[in-house]
């Protein structure tokens, strides 16, 4: 049993997996950007779910929900040449983006997909590392009886 | 200088000569300890933290000096007195 609302995620993860992102490597798309990667393993992107309103009953039988799908792009100092931590996540940022509106149904699943907030820290290992959050309100439909259709 | 500031002098030589690595700054010979413990960053990415402690305070501002030891090479990011202004710390990214 699998939730819409984490298909839809998983959906989205295995839209920027295949084919591989530019300068992504094996695995570096995840479900997860906790205890997963190490610096060298950068640049990575996670895709994971986030915070979820309250459903709007838009048809007798079905109800209307919008999830927060969070995609997070992580990358260090001079991932992109001569560019900062941050500037280095701006590449897959577009990409990502891209990909996503290319695709907003996803399959199906979703009736619509939009940006929302985004979130960008710095940090410091043995180079400059940072990340930029991107919030997705993904709307979709369930049937008023079953979360996952 | 009185024994005791002697013996301490000579006692501090004799652990730099057996503890310090060697390394240079921007060509020059220094003396200290590198330092280069695991860190972690946005609770899940796994590097380093690389410092070298450099024995004593010449006063002067390292920064974005190059700092060379072993096959590496840092950029000296922050140069600040250290241990009651007996050593300097350098903060280090690698180049």
């Amino acid at each position: 049993m699998t939730s819409k609302a984490l298909q839809i995620a998983e959906a989205i993860q295995t839209l920027f997996e295949t084919p591989a992102l530019t300068g992504i490597g094996a695995g570096g798309v995840q479900d997860d950007p906790d205890y997963a990667f190490e610096l060298r393993d950068l640049p990575f992107v996670a895709v994971y779910l986030g915070d979820e309103g309250e459903a709007d009953r838009a048809l007798i039988g079905a109800h209307d929900h919008t999830v927060t799908v969070k995609v997070r792009i992580t990358a260090k100092k001079g991932g992109v040449s001569g560019k900062s931590a941050l500037a280095s996540c701006d590449p897959l940022h577009v990409e990502t983006y891209a990909r996503l509106m290319s695709a907003p149904t996803l399959g199906g699943l979703a009736l619509d997909v939009r940006q929302g907030g985004i979130i960008r820290q710095r940090d410091v290992l043995e180079v400059p590392v940072a990340y930029t959050e991107i919030d997705y309100a993904v709307d979709y439909r369930t049937t008023e009886t079953s979360l996952e259709n | 200088m009185s024994a005791f500031a002697t013996l301490q002098q000579r006692t501090n030589a004799a652990v730099m000569a057996k503890l310090s690595d060697a390394a240079t700054l921007d060509g020059v010979a220094v003396v200290g300890k590198f330092l280069d413990d695991s860190a972690m960053a946005f609770n899940g990415i796994y590097g380093d933290k690389p410092i070298f402690e450099l024995d004593g305070i010449d006063g002067v501002d390292h920064r974005n000096k190059t700092l060379a030891i072993g096959t590496e090479s840092y950029i000296v990011r922050e140069c600040k007195p250290n241990n009651r202004n007996r050593s300097t710390l350098l903060t280090l990214e690698l180049a």
